[in-house]
């Protein structure tokens, strides 16, 4: 029973219940729309409910060993650490360091946290200050010349880009 | 339609255009040859880019970067024993036992000169299939295509994954995300959360970028290091890789074809067609028992199937706007963002940018090839570059394109948020090209299912070519439980 109970709460049976559950949620909320606007989501929602509950009970059926066999033909190779531990430790750091980026956009502002991230990834993972620098180089170049040069593009604020331009001003 | 050609050659052949696909050639090929960049993940962090350029440029560079990474990954497959991509694992059987044996460069070479033959044969049916179907699809009304997109959804989710019930869910999952977003037909706001951001819905640039390129990055990080040691390229051999392929000609057209048929059909995408070409040229060559221990003949079929693919992948996409796989949803997504309309009103409208996507596929074969014999050696070495220079420069890129994509900041969130799907769907096996095809083909099947409706009232349903197609989606149900039956009587 504990048994079953682990292996229908792994990751895997998670998110397919967690598919399900956003089918059942958008079968809810379209229920009050007018028929035309909600007909498609119906079908779907039954459907695709439906698909992701059959899914679950394959899962629980098969075991783990066999749920992690169907590799889809699209997918590209699979980069997994030989140590699963290790790999399980760069996965999460990889998150991290893009989650760090995304933060600081909004404080540096897009082309220095861009150019930031790129120096201090490849610095930090083994990249000497020469290639790391190449590459920062590389990035703010391309910013420069595709974003501002050709596409003129407006940059949102940023934190540090209205505290210079609060200092220029004085 | 001759003059249509000519207008497409002009176009193509202006120094722009030109200059454009020689950069998205290049860059296909760049990819190709890095394991876990190239196809889908590439095309999406390159498509915002194309989307601001003019129609005749985007096309060039897009069909460039497109249609040459099966080109590309046969480095890494003959070199390194490690796929490219999914177009080019059958070469590793051959390709690399001949590379131990000191006859890379005869690999290589032949691999470039079947890959180039291939290409060319799926361009011609591309061509050749313009006159062919245009009485055809005159016929089409909005009942049919809307069958044709359910068709399309259902052989990708049920063919590609190897797990049917998963790929049919991640189809329908994405026709619900095209539904958010304000409805045309009554003006309801849906699944915004509140959010006016959400009105318009979410930007299929964003979903390609946070379901292909960003858990290929992760996976990248996540395994560091090289992808592996370079085996010596060897001194000889590459005018005789050449003359292979014309020594095994029939085997070329056979398999080129095996591919074009491969690429027509939705849901087989270039791994299909390279062991499918494979499989074909073991069971009708002489000496089969050579296969495997590095015989060229193993190199020369999947690579002249994968190619020829591309060609006819075009076909359904541009037809029927049905993308057969993930690159075709992609550049159907980028054709359209220029001012194309991928469809039936293409053949009549728009003849001449058909043509310049068939001139655009076989320049960009034909360079490809060039490229490949002229920079052997440095190519080869571009498939060892470690994770520590590739994974910030498509971070950083795939932000770049996220931002393009409407210049609003919340899309770097969206981004994020994206891409905690797409990278769980990668790590529990959930294929995501049927999720994306479900997201470009949603807005049309729901349009085409009310304009049947509201045309027909529900005798629609009793079309012949909607119950011809209905028994076509029922086969695809119907033939994997078959398989599976058959399967366990057989162990039975």
């Amino acid at each position: 029973m504990n048994g079953a109970m682990t292996r229908a709460m792994s990751g895997r049976n998670l998110f397919t219940l967690f598919i399900a559950a956003v089918f059942i949620g958008a079968l809810v909320i379209a229920w009050d729309w007018p028929l035309r606007a909600s007909i498609i989501v119906l079908v779907l929602g039954v459907c695709g409910a439906g698909l992701a509950l059959a899914q679950f009970v394959v899962d629980l059926r098969k075991g783990k060993a066999e749920a992690d066999q169907p590799r889809p033909a699209y997918e590209t190779p699979d980069f997994e650490a030989e140590d699963p531990r290790l790999g399980t430790r760069n996965t999460w750091e990889t998150w991290a360091w893009l989650v760090g980026l995304v933060a600081l956009i909004p404080v540096l502002g897009m082309p220095v946290a861009l150019t930031a991230f790129v120096f201090l990834y490849c610095k930090t993972h083994g990249g000497g200050w020469l290639i790391s620098l190449f590459l920062a180089s590389l990035v703010a170049v391309f910013i420069w010349g595709v974003y501002v040069q050709i596409m003129h593009v407006y940059w949102p604020n940023s934190l540090l880009g209205d505290l210079l331009s609060g200092w220029m001003e004085i | 339609m001759l003059e249509a050609a000519i207008d497409g050659l002009t176009a193509l052949m202006q120094p722009a255009a030109l200059g454009w696909l020689i950069l998205g050639v290049s860059l296909g090929l760049w990819g190709g040859a890095l394991p876990g960049v190239g196809g889908p993940a590439q095309l999406a962090v390159l498509l915002p880019f194309a989307m601001l350029m003019a129609p005749v440029n985007a096309i060039a560079f897009l069909i460039g970067v497109a249609s040459v990474g099966n080109t590309g990954n046969t480095f890494t497959s003959v070199l390194v024993a490690v796929p490219g991509g999914s177009g080019s694992q059958a070469t590793i059987l051959d390709g690399y036992p001949m590379a131990r044996r000191g006859e890379a460069k005869r690999a290589l070479s032949a691999s470039f000169m079947a890959s180039l033959l291939g290409g060319l044969i799926g361009a011609f049916f591309l061509f050749a299939s313009v006159p062919v179907l245009k009485p055809l699809i005159r016929s089409f009304g909005s009942p049919e295509l809307f069958m044709f997109t359910v068709w399309g959804i259902s052989m990708v989710g049920i063919l590609s994954a190897g797990a049917p019930i998963k790929g049919l869910t991640a189809g329908i999952f994405g026709v619900l995300v095209s539904t958010i977003g304000q409805d045309e037909k009554s003006g309801v706001i849906r699944f915004d959360v509140g959010e006016p951001y959400l009105w318009n819905g979410v930007s299929i640039v964003l979903i390609s970028l946070s379901v292909f390129a960003i858990p290929e990055v992760i996976a990248m990080a996540t395994r560091r290091g090289k992808v592996a040691e370079l085996t010596p390229l060897g001194e000889t051999g590459m005018w005789q890789g050449v003359k292979d392929c014309f020594i095994h000609w029939k085997l070329v057209v056979r398999c080129s074809l095996v591919g074009v048929w491969v690429g027509i059909l939705p849901g087989l995408g270039s791994s299909v067609a390279d062991w499918f070409a494979y499989a074909h040229a073991r069971q009708t060559e002489k000496n089969p028992e050579s296969f495997g221990t590095g015989d060229v003949r193993g190199v020369i079929a999947p690579e002249s199937s994968n190619n020829a693919k591309e060609g006819g992948d075009l076909i359904p996409t541009l037809f029927f706007g049905i993308p057969g796989g993930s690159s075709a949803a992609l550049l159907l997504i980028g054709f359209v963002a220029v001012g194309l309309k991928p469809g039936p009103d293409i053949i009549n409208s728009q003849l001449n940018f058909v043509f310049v996507i068939i001139w655009a596929l076989v320049f960009s074969q034909v360079l490809a090839s060039i490229l490949c014999w002229m920079f052997i050696k440095p190519a080869a070495q571009i498939c060892v570059l470690s994770f520590h220079i590739l994974v910030p420069l498509i971070v950083a890129l795939s932000l770049l394109s996220a931002f393009a994509a409407n210049f609003a900041i919340q899309d770097i969130f969206t981004l994020l948020a994206l891409s905690v799907l797409g990278f769980i769907m990668k790590k529990y096996g959930w294929p995501r090209a049927p999720f994306v095809l479900g997201v470009i083909l949603g807005t049309k099947m729901e349009l085409y299912l009310w304009l049947s409706i509201a045309r027909y009232d529900m005798g629609w349903l009793l079309h012949p070519g909607v119950v011809l197609l209905g028994l076509l989606i029922f086969a695809t149900f119907a033939y994997p439980v078959w398989r599976d039956m058959r399967a366990r009587r057989a162990a039975a």
